[in-house]
């Protein structure tokens, strides 16, 4: 059995819009491969070519140039399709269905049994908290009630590979948190997930490895360890006793940053400081120190290298 | 393993489809309205003079005719796009659902719905011609399974149009072919006219005449109101030449649709 479930080959897909069919470059020819049972995360801004490279693996949009194989054969196969679980983002069902319809309808897509249907819808009605609303018709759930809809009917196949494009958008911090742990359960259970998303800290939290994606490219690949380096950016000091004007602060080497806040001055160090030095300096000046955190480069650092285009960051 | 094609899916597309048009408010407004202007023809036939059966026969008719081809436009149309729009047909093509099988199936839903609509319309011709002392002749349930027939041409253009163009386009153009096709004798008519005059226009008519479903031929209404005997092999040679017409329309659809890009 190989070992890769999915492997994309300098794929690439070009849009004509409007009236004088003006050409958009949505992927401009990315690679990456995906292994069996690890998360994968594809970060960007938005227009970078992420749900375009979705669609492509799923087989809603043909790709113009490449090639893209999901366990072994072309994607967009029936054979795939059957092994797979997508759920696109902000995703909107069928108003006149209940969740259990609406799970029993796709259960039937995929050809399973009326008793597996069951089985299955249940349990994940129950996993995504829905519980409450089985007898609700789809068009009175809120936003984040249908995101958990639509996680259901992404898992009712049991699929080996899930893809999640923006899986927390509309979710509060709890629902965040619950889609954070589904996907460690899946994790845990041996399953694949693609995952996009904006919401960095949360691919941090579950993400092995992360694609960074601009204006069509894959910019980095890699684990969060090999994207990331280990020193520090720079160090955050609170301390009492002092303000922004104070004349202790003007000899301190490193300072980049001082502003009040919340009773307490933050202080912004540069990462190299020396950091003994710095703490001698603010006690001798009347200080008196609440805390010390050193920052070091994190995805969204590694985001914003990334993404931030150096010719429009000065504007 | 891949079967030649999936029945389940269909069969779950077209009850989707059937269960979505029967909760539409507005799908529920114009079956109400086709019900009332049939059993309107009770209260016009007693201004006839002494034609109340005729009249009741021909509104009827008339009132299925129009509502069941702007049901299925209608139906056809808006719940296709809705799909698009909602991007319900994200979810949907993800499953191992061919798009074919998927535009089948909508297909299908409609017709299953027009032929509730139309099976109800024509239990209410049959009381109301029975309510006048009439009979519900077979020359009568014949021109209702003929407006069937012309269901499945108009319900297969309105899917295909749909997979090129936009809801308005393909609705309005859906209604423009289904008023050609009922006038697909006229349309011979003016062929002629214009041939004798020598005018060039006579050559784009007669381009395009093969190509506009002969309606005309399936229209039984004169058959119906009065009485003309139906050829012994009317009925099979009009339902081949219907579901013939409407499969080679609907394969245009397929072939379009399969080549969409969903973004």
């Amino acid at each position: 059995m190989t070992d890769t479930v999915l492997s994309v080959r300098d794929i690439a897909k070009t849009f004509h819009v409007g009236f004088w069919r003006r050409k958009v470059h949505a992927v401009r020819g990315v690679s990456f491969e995906v292994r069996r049972g690890e998360v994968f995360a594809i970060v960007g801004p938005n227009g970078a070519g992420k749900t375009t490279t979705l669609k492509m693996l799923t087989g809603l949009v043909r790709p113009d140039s490449g090639s893209a194989s999901l366990f072994g054969a072309p994607t967009g196969g029936l054979e795939g399709r059957r092994r797979l679980g997508y759920l696109p983002e902000n995703p909107y069902f069928y108003d006149h269905l209940s969740a259990p319809e609406l799970l029993r309808y796709y259960g039937r897509l995929h050809g399973l049994d009326s008793a597996t249907i069951a089985e299955r819808s249940a349990a994940l009605i129950r996993q995504v908290g829905l519980e409450h609303a089985e007898n609700r018709p789809l068009r009175k759930f809120s936003k984040g009630m249908r995101q958990r809809a639509g996680l259901a009917q992404a898992l009712i196949n049991d699929p080996e590979l899930v893809i999640l494009d923006e899986p927390q958008s509309g979710l509060d911090p709890v629902g965040r948190k619950e889609v954070r742990d589904l996907i460690f359960d899946l994790k845990r259970r041996g399953k694949t997930i693609i995952l996009s998303s904006h919401i960095l800290p949360d691919v941090e939290a579950v993400c092995d490895r992360v694609a960074v994606f601009n204006k069509g490219l894959v910019r980095e690949i890699g684990t969060l360890h090999e994207l990331t380096s280990e020193k520090t950016v720079y160090v955050e000091i609170l301390v009492r006793g002092l303000d922004a004007s104070s004349p202790s602060l003007q000899g301190l080497t490193g300072l980049e940053l001082a502003e009040p806040r919340g009773g307490v001055l933050l202080l912004q160090m540069r990462g190299d400081v020396d950091l003994r030095a710095t703490l001698d300096a603010l006690h001798a000046g009347g200080a008196s120190v609440e805390s010390v955190t050193p920052h070091k480069e994190n995805l969204e650092d590694v985001f914003l290298r990334d993404t931030v285009d150096p010719s429009t960051e000065e504007e | 393993m891949n079967t030649l094609f999936n029945p389940s899916a269909i069969t779950a597309v077209a009850l989707n489809t059937l269960r979505e048009a029967v909760r539409n408010k507005v799908f529920g407004t114009l079956a109400l309205f086709s019900v009332a202007l049939s059993a309107s023809s009770l209260v016009i036939g007693e201004m006839s003079l002494h034609q109340e059966l005729r009249l009741t026969q021909t509104m009827t008719l008339f009132a299925a005719s129009l509502f069941c081809v702007i049901i299925t436009i209608y139906s056809s149309v808006t719940l296709f796009h809705t799909e698009l729009e909602r991007r319900t047909i994200y979810t949907l093509l993800t499953k191992p659902v061919r798009r074919w099988e998927f535009l089948v199936g909508k297909t299908m839903g409609v017709q299953l719905l027009m032929t509730g609509v139309l099976g109800l319309l024509t239990a209410l011709s049959a009381a109301l011609i029975v309510y006048q002392g009439g009979s519900f002749t077979t020359q009568i349930a014949a021109a209702y399974f003929t407006l069937w027939l012309q269901l499945c041409i108009v319900n297969a253009f309105a899917h295909s149009l749909s997979c090129i163009a936009s809801p308005l386009l393909a609705g309005f153009s859906t209604l423009g072919i289904f008023i050609a096709g009922r006038l697909h004798d006229e349309l011979v008519s003016i062929q002629r006219l214009l041939e004798d005059q020598e005018n060039p226009a006579s050559v784009i008519v007669d381009l395009i005449r093969p190509l506009i479903p002969n309606l005309a031929s399936l229209n039984l209404e004169r058959e119906a109101v009065y009485q003309l005997a139906l050829p012994s092999s009317y009925l099979v040679s009009a339902t081949v030449y219907a579901l013939s017409y409407a499969l080679i329309v609907l394969l245009f659809g397929i072939a379009a649709f399969s080549r969409k890009d969903l973004n």
